[in-house]
């Protein structure tokens, strides 16, 4: 009798759950679709829906409103939408793997170290006289991402404790900081004028071929993610638990951090640094769902990280356009409230 | 089944990097190919005394030039023009009925007639426009009404006859294309947002990159209104406007050079003094009004235009400078004699302080490239006249 009983309880608990999640889910798909709507609407230029649609679908119409539908609109929201979720799942495997809810995406120096690149391929090259392309300044924030992920790596082979690996990460970003200082003493003030506008970041002329090397490298990651689900889920329980299960504590270290900071790499490349996109969202979507379980909260924190930034990005278009404000100037004002609220949060829980 | 799932991880993880490694070596050999477009370009611009032989064309004549030597312009026969820019890019101006010539060089960029709808990014271009009347091909801006130093872009703007489609960063591309714009013309400054540039492009919209900037003579930097007469077909116009400009100049040619000397500086806000560069056209312009440029021989091998010194090395060489003229274009803050001091301490003990020779110039120096010529007579008054305070357009004494 007891054992109906409990058995009900929980089949009733596991449908509420479950309700929850599908709640969740089909909330962040009506939100996903509805402001990919609203963005692909909105715009200087005001075309009808129906002309949108008809662009949409057989690329027909009028030629200027096909360029600013499919050239200028699309990928940019694509990107967003992309580089979001890229950011969030960033921030969400740096929380799991630094057990604490506002480590974020940037915290082990990435853009630190993309900047210290960017900086420097921008000042040489231009008082070579060398005239850059963006596929330039994307691999030069490329390879100073991977400069940085490539110390941690280094560094988490030897460090064991978190608190010392967040330490190490921070330095990272002050060296890498301190040398970018020191390359912009020799700079031009135009030089620093640009390169203090790329690490605001921004989705602005974002075009196809951008889209389709994010497209494969943030899909490649996501998949990655997905299938660490489970040991993601049982070192959520405690390194020993994980360890028991088979789950190699070294290697999957590692895989966190490197899967974690090709997400905040390729974001930087494309984009520069975005700022609380990866520590806001993922505490939402923790919040919302109700859980930590990673095989539902990695899927929902990559389309909330994708409609958080499209709604940023929206924004940051049309508030006072023709003016574009930069990404993270939007992002912070709505992120970093979130993130006041979760330390109060944290802080109360823990009295 | 561990270490299958281990080898195929790390399959992808490689197959990721690899894929992204060839996007950025295909596409970003567009990096590789700048370099190589660079260097054709500098053999190209080194060999382009003469006109380039274009198929079906038959040259006719040469834009004569007096000062400026960035730019050349030939013409061809049925209204052709071949505008090439040193270390840039050439066009192909091409008659409204006329056809692109096969055979064209990929590089060389067409510019259909009319060019209207001009884009233009280049602010120090605007006063040349207005000053021959071809403020009516033009449509976009970069720069707000407030951000002009000067009446008639500002009323423009007011008008509606200009409008404001962002800063040359971050352009409104949705605007570029509804005002079908024909030409974006922008400042070198874009060459540090390539993707900006590239953008314009793939929208069909050329880029022309303004090189005025490093016209060394300031009456060649004015020589370009030749350039873009010749682009709007405001040819006589511009070469009216020049010329009266140049005989302002030239009435000064036989004048002997009062030998004094000038300190022309700004302090930026870490406290260094930002000095040009003895051949940019600053220390020209006031070579030929009658002084001389203190800093003319200081230059640190950078090849930047501006230079930066210690207050210490400032003040070593303009201790004793007869003048000072802070370029309040780019430091506008200073508008007295104690705003001027409370940058650095060491400035009481120049010369220039205490005989009460500072002053000032005015946003014009940068945007008023137009009138380079009555600018140039400012400074001459101001060294050769008795009271200049009261003659002086451009200067200001600083109180």
């Amino acid at each position: 009798m007891q054992n109906t009983g409990a058995a009900g309880s929980f089949r009733q608990e596991n449908f509420r759950r479950r309700s929850r999640y599908i709640t969740v889910f089909a909330v962040l798909a009506i939100a996903f679709c509805v402001i990919i709507v609203i963005n692909i609407n909105s715009g200087n230029v005001n075309i009808p829906i129906s002309r949108i649609l008809d662009i949409l679908f057989t690329r027909d119409g009028d030629p200027k409103e096909v360029d600013i539908i499919w050239t200028i609109r699309l990928p940019r929201i694509l990107m967003a939408a992309m580089l979001g979720g890229a950011l969030s799942l960033s921030g969400f495997l740096l929380q799991t793997f630094f057990e604490n809810p506002i480590a974020g995406p940037f915290v082990l120096g990435i853009s630190s170290g993309a900047k210290m690149v960017v900086a420097f391929v921008m000042i040489y090259s231009m008082s070579l006289g060398y005239t850059m392309s963006s596929y330039t300044m994307i691999g030069a924030a490329f390879i100073g991402s991977l400069m940085s992920i490539g110390f941690i790596l280094l560094v988490a082979r030897r460090i064991k404790n978190m608190a010392a690996l967040l330490v190490a990460g921070i330095m990272i970003g002050y060296i890498c900081s301190a040398i970018t200082d020191f390359i912009v003493t020799f700079a031009s003030d135009s030089d620093i004028v640009n390169l203090h506008g790329w690490s605001l970041g921004s989705f602005s002329g974002m075009s196809w071929s951008n889209v389709h090397i994010t497209f494969v490298v943030v899909g490649v990651t996501l998949i990655l993610t997905f299938l660490c689900s489970k040991p993601i889920g049982a070192y959520q329980l405690g390194e020993a638990y994980a360890q028991s299960i088979g789950v190699n504590i070294k290697f999957f270290r590692i895989a966190l951090i490197l899967l974690s900071s090709i997400f905040s790499a390729t974001v930087t490349a494309f984009a520069g640094p975005i700022s609380f996109v990866g520590i806001a969202v993922p505490f939402l979507i923790k919040g919302a769902l109700g859980t930590s379980k990673p095989i539902v909260v990695i899927p929902a924190t990559f389309v909330g990280g994708g409609v958080f930034c499209m709604f940023c990005d929206l924004i940051a278009r049309l508030a006072f356009a023709p003016l574009e404000l930069n990404i993270s100037t939007v992002t912070s004002i709505f992120g970093a409230p979130v993130v006041i609220y979760m330390m109060i949060n944290r802080k109360r829980r823990a009295q | 089944m561990r270490k299958m799932k281990r080898t195929l991880i790390w399959l992808l993880l490689v197959c990721m990097a690899a894929c992204f490694g060839m996007s950025a070596c295909t596409t970003g050999g567009e990096g590789a190919g700048s370099a190589d477009e660079s260097a054709a370009k500098a053999s190209a611009s080194e060999e382009m005394t003469s006109a380039p032989e274009i198929t079906g064309l038959t040259f006719e004549s040469e834009l004569e030039k007096d000062y400026a030597e960035q730019f050349n312009v030939y013409r061809y026969e049925g209204g052709y023009k071949y505008f090439h820019i040193v270390d840039g890019d050439d066009f192909l101006f091409v008659p409204e009925d006329g056809e692109v010539p096969e055979d064209l060089p990929e590089e060389v960029t067409v510019l259909q007639a009319p060019v209207e709808n001009i884009y233009l990014a280049a602010t120090a271009q605007m006063a040349l426009f207005i000053s021959m009347g071809g403020e009516d091909s033009l449509r976009m801006t970069s720069l707000k009404q407030d951000g002009w130093t000067f009446d008639e872009p500002k009323k423009l703007l007011d008008d509606g006859a200009l409008l404001f489609a962002g800063k040359y960063s971050e352009p409104d591309y949705e605007m570029l294309i509804d005002e079908n714009c024909g030409l974006a013309i922008e400042s070198t400054m874009i060459y540090h947002t390539p993707e900006v540039k590239e953008m314009i492009e793939e929208l069909g919209i050329p880029v022309l990159v303004d090189r005025s900037s490093y016209e060394s003579n300031p009456l060649g930097r004015m020589e370009w209104i030749k350039f873009y007469g010749e682009l709007i077909g405001k040819e006589e116009e511009a070469k009216a406007f020049y010329d009266e400009q140049k005989a302002k100049v030239e009435a000064l040619e036989d004048f002997e050079n009062t030998e004094k000397t000038v300190a022309f500086f700004y302090i930026s806000t870490d406290g260094k003094a930002m000095v040009r560069r003895g051949d940019d056209y600053i220390p020209a312009m006031i070579e030929m009004a009658g002084a001389r440029y203190i800093f003319k021989d200081v230059d640190d091998g950078s090849g930047k235009q501006t230079i930066p010194m210690t207050m210490e090395a400032f003040y070593d060489i303009a201790k004793d400078a007869d003048y000072i003229v802070y370029n309040a274009s780019i430091d506008s803050s200073v508008k007295t004699l104690d705003d001027l001091l409370a940058k650095d301490p060491v400035l009481k003990e120049m010369k220039a302080v205490k005989e009460g020779n500072c002053w000032s110039s005015g946003g014009a120096m940068y945007q008023r490239t137009d009138i380079a010529g009555d600018m140039i007579l400012d400074f001459h008054t101001l060294f050769t006249s008795d009271d200049p305070e009261s003659e002086l357009n451009y200067i200001t004494k600083l109180k």
